[in-house]
């Protein structure tokens, strides 16, 4: 065995000696292999070997199992590279419908929140149109208002000097009537200063009549005593007729003439008993006169009266008309309450104006309507007052009528 | 015998005269209309926490106030806040022009939580008059401290109206809801009626329509089109339990109770087009009302239960018609607008809100049966499913406001119109209950 380091080189060197003649030894065995003829005409005999048929029939049908394997083989190679590249294009086409569906779906979502920002903008928008129309509805419904206001009143005032011109009618009725009487007055008295004449005359008549009737009476005496003494000298000159017949033609004389005096008498009483129912005539209607002027003087007073009234009426009504508006303007219509309602109060106030009791007179029927109706007398308190404290009422009765 | 006819001429002027001698008799013949002014101070609280647990006082002075006839003062207006009869200074009240005032006080009696007791107390005063009009103390479970409010607004509406209030009740309505898939809900709620306190009833993948209380307000008939077809279905609110009254084919739709809930009218196409039916719920059995190759539908019962009234387009465009359930031809009794449709009678049979139509524009309006007039209430563009309140002065209806499908009411005499808010999707078909029993 080869120990050192000069041995084993020793030992290499031989042996790739003996390799190389080794070598060399096939070179020249090669070298004396026979080659083939170059060149025609050289017939080589044919090497003929004799085959076991079965065996080359094994040996094809092998070779054709092989070969069909190899073709399956490849076969199968090709169609499962195919599966695999269709694979491989489904996966893709996967991953590309994947991402599709993400884009789209945030397409959806930003188009979605679009539509929510356009819906919002549009509330808003809406929101705000309302807003405007409801306050431009509210403006014309104040505008109606004031309107209405302004033609109640307009209406009020119209009324005012409707009433205003039936005062001042009324006046100047009461004015005629004042002069018609006046009229009367002076009528009346120059009425009554006619009987005043008549009656004078009636007197002076009646005067003159007693005197004539005083004088008939002294005549009547001496007539009288003309007979007695006629009556004398009768029975005295009863021999002497001549005087007898004188004294008859002078007692007849007188006779006849005591007659004229009765019947001047006679006419005297009938002219006197005249005058008298003439006087008492004229006394009749003087008195009648007098009465009927009493009586005008009366129901001149009573004008007179009432014309202070009147003027003390215009007072009151203008302290019931503070009364009404303080009252209506506290008063509201409760809303929802039917048209057509009417109710009456009674209230009762004291001289300050206080309203201490207010009670329902008559009812409306609607509980909300009689509320408000008492809540605006309350209200109201205390009530205005007058401004001459004799117009001073305690009682006021309201009647609450809404013309609707 | 002399006659004067100077005295005649006295005479006359002494009838003429006569102020002197009666009593001053005033005439007041001028009134703006105007709600009426009411002082609502907020209630005294008397409880765990700075805030009560519901602001009474806000409840009341909303119901009030959206009734039309009353206007609450604004808090910031009190003059005080007194919370006892004692504290009132009557004139400070009256020289603000505030003739009513309502105080309170609510003080809580177990400790907080869903299952809290509270005590509430009311008063109302005529200040005028200074005499307390109603008043009342009561003991509350905190579920009902809403209710107690409308109860109390109720109390006080009577006290100074004389009618019944109707704020006390409860309203029903259909919602929509979409998710982001496009694919819709449909819920029916039943609610107080200023919308608080919403409670489902029902919900379903397909529509919904035209819930009807029964007039003892125990049970709601609508028409649900679960299972692909439209059919007509009576719940108990009380128990939840329901059952189907009506599922011929075609349409089957437009409920409504007779005034003894015996009876159902009801729209079917079964015979051919669409027609009023009358059906005896406890033994179904139907009775036929109009015959006619136009629409008939949606009747409503006038409340003495002898009437119906119906929408028909047998004249062209739709129209309402009234026809007497003891037999008779149907006759037309809208004669202004457009069409009208949708009636729905007011509980003194006088008049009924309807949608009326002018010229494309939908709203809700008032119609007088006797003179025909009707009066518009809404303002909207297509205003829908007017349901009027069971004291007869707001209607409930249907609206867009804002792009979005809302409800709202209106007073009867127009003046005052409110949104009713709620949280649910898109709102319609609001019904309102009876008063409560």
């Amino acid at each position: 065995m080869p120990r050192t380091l000069w041995e084993k080189v020793l030992a290499a060197l031989l042996s790739v000696v003996v390799h190389g003649v080794f070598i060399g030894l096939l070179a020249v065995s090669f070298e004396f292999a026979p080659s083939t003829p170059s060149g025609a005409g050289i017939e080589q005999p044919i090497e003929a070997v004799v085959l076991d048929e079965k065996k080359v029939a094994k040996e094809l049908t092998r070779i054709r199992r092989l070969e069909a394997e190899r073709e399956r083989k490849k076969r199968q190679e090709a169609k499962a590279a195919e599966r695999r590249a269709e694979l491989a294009r489904k996966v893709r086409k996967l991953e590309e419908r994947r991402v599709a569906a993400m884009k789209a779906q945030i397409e959806q979502k930003r188009k979605r929140e679009a539509a929510r920002s356009k819906r919002l903008r549009e509330a808003e928008r809406a929101r705000l149109e309302e807003l405007r129309r409801a306050r431009a509805e509210e403006q014309q419904r104040l505008a109606a208002l004031d309107r209405e206001k302004a033609k109640r009143q307009v209406q009020r005032r119209a009324e005012e000097e409707a009433r205003q011109a039936a005062a001042r009618a009324e006046q100047a009725r009461l004015e005629a009537e004042r002069k018609k009487l006046v009229e009367e007055t002076e009528k009346a008295r120059a009425e009554r200063r006619a009987a005043e004449t008549a009656r004078r005359e009636v007197e002076q008549l009646a005067a003159v009549a007693k005197t004539e009737r005083e004088a008939e009476e002294r005549k009547r005496r001496a007539a009288e005593e003309a007979r007695v003494k006629a009556e004398r000298e009768r029975r005295a000159a009863e021999a002497g007729k001549k005087e007898a017949e004188k004294a008859r033609r002078e007692t007849e004389r007188l006779a006849a003439l005591a007659l004229e005096q009765r019947k001047r008498e006679e006419a005297a009483a009938r002219k006197a008993t005249q005058a008298r129912a003439k006087a008492e005539e004229a006394r009749r209607r003087a008195e009648e006169e007098a009465a009927m002027r009493r009586q005008v003087a009366a129901e001149a007073a009573e004008l007179k009266k009432r014309r202070a009234l009147l003027l003390l009426s215009k007072g009151r009504k203008e302290y019931a008309e503070r009364i009404r508006v303080a009252v209506a303007s506290r008063w509201i219509r409760p809303a929802g309450t039917p048209k057509g309602l009417r109710c009456k109060v009674r209230v009762q106030q004291t001289t300050s104006g206080e309203v201490v009791s207010a009670h329902i007179v008559k009812t409306s029927g609607n509980r909300a309507f009689d509320r408000s109706v008492v809540q605006a007398v309350r209200g109201a308190s205390p009530l205005p007052r007058p401004k001459d404290p004799a117009l001073f009422e305690r009682d006021i009765v309201f009647i609450f009528d809404p013309r609707d | 015998m002399v006659t004067s006819w100077r005295g005649w001429v006295v005479a006359f002027l002494l009838a003429l005269d006569q102020p002197a001698l009666a009593q001053i008799v005033i005439t007041i013949d001028e009134a703006p209309e105007g709600a009426e002014p009411i002082a609502i101070v907020p209630f005294q609280w008397a409880g765990t926490g700075v805030q009560p647990p519901e602001d009474i006082a806000s409840i009341i002075a909303a119901d009030l106030g959206n009734s039309g006839r009353f206007a609450p003062i604004t808090r910031d207006s009190l003059p005080a806040r007194p919370t006892d009869p004692s504290a009132i200074r009557w004139n400070d009240w009256k020289r603000l022009g505030m003739n009513n005032l309502v105080i309170g006080w609510l003080r809580q009696l177990t400790a907080p939580g869903p299952g809290a007791r509270y005590e509430a107390s009311f008063r109302l005063f005529d200040v005028l008059e200074r005499v307390q009009l109603a008043g009342e103390r009561s003991e509350i479970r905190r579920a009902d401290l809403r209710k107690a409010a409308h109860q109390v607004s109720d109390r006080i509406y009577e006290a100074l109206t004389g009618e019944r209030g109707a704020f006390d009740t409860r309203i029903a309505y259909v919602t929509e809801t979409s998710d982001l898939s496009g694919a819709r809900t449909y819920a029916l709620y039943v609610a107080d009626s200023d919308g608080f306190n919403a409670a489902e009833i029902l919900h379903s993948r397909d529509p919904i329509m035209s819930p009807a209380w029964s007039h003892d307000g125990r049970r709601l008939a609508y028409v649900s089109f679960e299972g692909g077809r439209p059919g007509i279905y009576v719940q108990d609110l009380r128990r939840g339990s329901r059952r189907r009254v009506s599922a011929y084919p075609g349409i089957n739709g437009a409920p409504a109770w007779s005034p003894d809930d015996r009876r159902l009218a009801l729209t079917l196409s079964k015979d051919g087009n669409p027609e009023i039916y009358v059906m005896h719920l406890a033994s179904g059995v139907l009775r036929r009302i109009t015959d006619n190759r136009a629409i008939d539908t949606e009747p409503a019962w006038s409340p003495d239960g002898g009437t119906l009234v119906f929408t028909s387009d047998r004249g062209g465009r739709p129209q309402l018609y009234r026809v007497p359930l003891a037999g008779g031809v149907p006759r037309r009794i809208t004669l202004v607008g457009t069409s009208n449709a949708r009636a729905a009678f007011a509980p003194d049979g006088k008049s009924l809100a309807l949608v009326h139509e002018i010229r494309g524009r939908y709203r809700v309006g008032w119609m007088n049966l006797a003179s025909g007039e009707i009066r518009v209430l809404s303002r909207g563009r297509l205003d829908e499913s007017p349901s009027v309140s069971p004291n007869g002065r707001m209607v409930l209806y249907a609206t867009t406001m804002g792009g979005v499908a809302t409800l709202a009411a209106v007073s009867v005499d127009g003046r005052v119109r409110q949104r009713i808010a709620v949280e649910q999707g898109r709102v319609r078909e609001p019904a309102w209950s009876p008063f409560r029993h």
